[in-house]
């Protein structure tokens, strides 16, 4: 009897003692975070430097960050080291990169968070949405870290952004901010258009190529004429693409009642196109199957279309077209969907400090010196930079990836050697002034139709390049295929579409609804 | 009869020949191609003799040989270590199920078959190593996971169920305890089956990419076929999303072009090449000597 009474006793004395130690631990926890100056004795004080007077309070902790990476780079180790020493000095943490080779990202990712492993920051964007993400619950919202430790950032950034990030209400990532828009036309070899007197002025539409083509054909017998259409035309005068779905849904510029085309004959007629030029000979004979990209390289395609025509594109297509200068004839004007999570970085669920991971977050998008460390390597070793502010590779370089939209805003980083000097400003006026599709905050719920789609993207997935390259002729080629993919569930897939396009047009109040 | 013999024996011949041929052929061509200029692929496709001779592929691949080195020492590291240690868990496991005197026999056998049919699977086993274990980047990632096959179990098991248990039991009778059973008798009696199941195991690990791609971040820790590996799958990838590639304006004139892929294959496959008439020849050796006399 006695022996039981000590016991409970014991038992509620321990009980007590372990509330009052949580609660001890919460109430150290919550003044940590509410007032960190509070433990600003702290001997890291004395030891850092008088810029990062913020940094000073924070102990010490070790982020991991996960991103994509064409190809590993071999000076790796040493990049880090000097990321860290900014990184430490600035928020007293280090940072442990993780880049994973651009094929094997989405596969390792999702075997990452299934594990639900611990980590901080990943990459998150084209491959791998941040909505799909956040159905499986790994990603933390932001909107609170946001505005506490990026307050800047946010104001920085267009709304659209936001939104495009925005996932039943929150905010799920930060946007690296780039180009966000797009604006199709050609990209022709400097040499073929002056030698041929193209005047480039007189380019409106996709025809207007056509005679271009034909000279070239006539007088370059080594030169492939035109290379193919490989992006799908989302926009025109009279149509825009719905986005998130297959490429094929449109509606009409400026109609009220936003009804939805499937295959429209504005884009059959883009196919069309294709065969008939072909067959003219203006596409490589075996541009279905061969690697076109080879072909550009050694400068042999003389036109190529393109769907992103953004300022400095020259430049940078230079490489591409075997080292030879090009002039672009966009046809059309800047339009964008809003923005599509193209490239962002995200805090896991797992991340055990995510004020920090915030922190450096913000670091990489408004440290310029950072930024440009981690994206190009480091100055004099990796790459030299001239008088003008522009830089250039230095050769061999040991650290190269060529992926700044991976690592934070683009706008910080130093101008490429034949970049114009407004390249950004040019940049951002576009991300301001682009014409937004009215559709563009449309998101479909692919669940209902997942086995249609995969049945789809198969059938597509046979035709695609064939019609493309204009190699099948479209229109004997078209029924048949249509058969095909009403095989595979185009009704159902159709009919999921439409459905939710009604509820999205009736939620946002685009469509009135008549009493 | 005895004039018919002859032509058969030629005719097997050339069927041999023939395939034979038809196994070197690609290779051969991989080879080729790797010491093709660039240009010339382009230009003329790919080609058994190559027009444009060039050992650029290599000169690129060579560039920063200390990656290529490293990758180099840890496959070899990983296929040594695993190797060894993996036979000799296999042949005792082996051992254990094939005595007929061991009680719990068929129990465990089937406890080694069932993991043939089911498995973990991907997740589990990854939280498993990285969790559990703690094997994020180290070796032991890449040799823990490969080290016992139920197959490979099972093909052992065969071939010791096949020894004569008076074996066994005349060595028991003359002193020997278990461990001096197994290794002074059965393991010299068995060198064929071991030979074979080595080479099979070295195969695995030499060949093995996928664990070391979920559990190795490290770049000094990567194995070669991973490096192989990831430059094809990048190819691949941005091949594949073109739109991708172009939205983003990745630069894809940095990759390495078709001979240098080739030149990667030659330098990962190569030494197994070399390797391999060694092992075939030990094994046909192991195949005479190991079998029981009279």
């Amino acid at each position: 009897m006695l022996k039981r009474k000590i016991g409970s006793t014991a038992a509620i004395a321990l009980l007590t003692a372990t509330a009052l130690a949580a609660c001890g631990n919460n109430n150290n926890g919550g003044n940590n975070a509410a007032s960190p100056s509070a433990s600003g004795s702290s001997p890291a004080a004395s030891s850092a430097s008088a810029t990062a007077s913020s940094g000073s309070e924070l102990k010490p902790v070790e982020l991991t960050w996960y991103y994509p990476l064409n190809q590993m780079q071999p000076d790796q180790q040493k990049v880090e080291d000097a990321v860290n020493k900014i990184v430490k000095e600035k928020i007293n943490a280090t940072v442990k990169l993780k880049p994973v080779a651009l094929g094997d990202y989405v596969q390792k990712m999702n075997t990452v968070l299934a594990a639900s492993e611990t980590f901080d920051i990943m990459w998150t964007g084209y491959l791998i949405k941040p909505e799909e993400l956040v159905r499986k619950g790994a990603l933390q919202p932001l909107d609170d870290l946001i505005e506490q430790y990026a307050p800047a950032l946010k104001a920085d950034m267009p709304q659209y952004m936001w939104d495009g990030l925005t996932v039943d209400g929150k905010i799920y990532g930060v946007a690296n901010q780039q180009i966000n828009g797009s604006r199709y036309g050609f990209i022709i070899q400097k040499r073929f258009a002056d030698k041929y007197q193209l005047d480039t002025a007189s380019i409106k539409k996709m025809e207007d190529i056509e005679p271009f083509l034909e000279k070239i054909k006539q007088g370059e017998p080594d030169i492939i004429p035109f290379n193919g259409y490989y992006n799908t035309v989302l926009h025109d005068a009279t149509y825009w693409g719905v986005p998130g779905l297959d490429d094929h849904f449109f509606i009409k510029s400026g109609d009220p009642t936003y009804k939805l085309y499937r295959y429209p004959e504005e884009e059959l007629n883009t196919f069309r196109l294709a065969s008939k030029w072909y067959k003219a000979g203006y596409i490589y004979k075996d541009a279905a199957t061969a690697k076109m990209t080879d072909y550009g390289a050694k400068g042999q395609i003389a036109v190529d279309f393109q769907n992103v025509l953004k300022p400095g594109v020259e430049a940078e297509v230079k490489g591409r077209n075997g080292g030879n200068d090009v002039v672009i004839v966009p046809i059309s004007d800047w339009f964008t969907n809003g923005y599509s999570a193209t490239t962002n970085l995200s805090i896991s669920r797992t991340s055990k400090n995510p004020e920090r991971a915030m922190m450096l977050i913000n670091l990489m998008n408004s440290d310029a010196e950072l930024y440009n460390l981690i994206s190009n390597g480091i100055e004099g070793e990796h790459y030299t930079k001239s008088a003008e502010g522009f830089i250039t590779p230095t050769a061999d370089s040991k650290y190269r990836p060529n992926m700044d939209f991976i690592f934070g805003n683009v706008f910080n980083s130093y101008l490429k050697e034949g970049q114009p000097k407004d390249v950004w400003e040019q940049t951002k006026k576009i991300n301001e002034t682009a014409e937004l599709n009215p559709v563009g905050g449309f998101k479909f719920n692919s669940e209902p139709v997942v086995t249609e789609i995969a049945n789809l993207n198969a059938v597509w997935g046979e035709y695609k390049k064939g019609i493309q390259t204009g190699t099948l002729d479209f229109d004997k080629t078209w029924p048949g295929l249509y058969e095909k993919l009403k095989e595979a569930g185009e009704e159902k897939y159709v009919a999921e579409v439409t459905k939710q396009f009604e509820e999205y047009l009736k939620t946002s109040g685009l469509k009135k609804i008549i009493a | 009869m005895q004039q018919a013999r002859p032509i058969p024996r030629t005719l097997i011949h050339l069927f041999f020949v023939v395939l034979s041929i038809l196994m070197i052929l690609p290779f051969l061509l991989v080879v080729a191609v790797s010491l093709t200029d660039e240009q010339a692929l382009t230009q003329h496709g790919y080609q058994f003799w190559p027009s444009d001779f060039s050992l650029n592929a290599y000169r690129y691949m060579l560039d920063s040989p200390v990656i290529l080195f490293r990758a180099y020492e840890v496959t070899l590291i990983v296929t040594v270590v695993g190797t060894i240690v993996s036979l000799l868990i296999t042949a005792m496991t082996a051992y254990v199920v094939s005595r007929p005197d061991y009680r719990y026999n068929r129990m465990t056998t089937f406890y080694v078959f069932f993991t043939m049919l089911f498995s973990g699977g991907l997740v589990p086993s990854y939280i498993l190593v990285t969790q559990y274990l703690h094997l994020k980047d180290s070796l032991l990632a890449l040799i823990l996971p490969v080290l016992l096959s139920p197959f490979n179990i099972m093909v052992m098991k065969g071939f010791l169920s096949k020894l004569p248990f008076e074996v066994i039991e005349s060595a028991k009778i003359d002193g020997a305890r278990e461990f001096k059973i197994f290794f002074r008798i059965i393991l010299p009696l068995s060198t064929p089956a071991l030979a074979t199941m080595g080479l099979l195991i070295a195969f695995a690990y030499w060949n093995e990419w996928f664990n070391a791609m979920l559990y190795i971040d490290d770049p000094n820790k990567v194995p070669l076929q991973l490096l192989l590996v990831r430059t094809l799958n990048s190819i691949e990838f941005i091949t594949a999303n073109s739109d991708f590639a172009q939205q983003l304006g990745i630069d894809l004139s940095h990759f390495p072009n078709n001979s240098a892929r080739m030149a990667i294959a030659v330098l990962a496959g190569g030494p197994m090449l070399i390797v391999f008439p060694f092992f075939q020849r030990f094994f046909v050796k192991g195949l005479t000597v190991g079998s029981l006399k009279g």
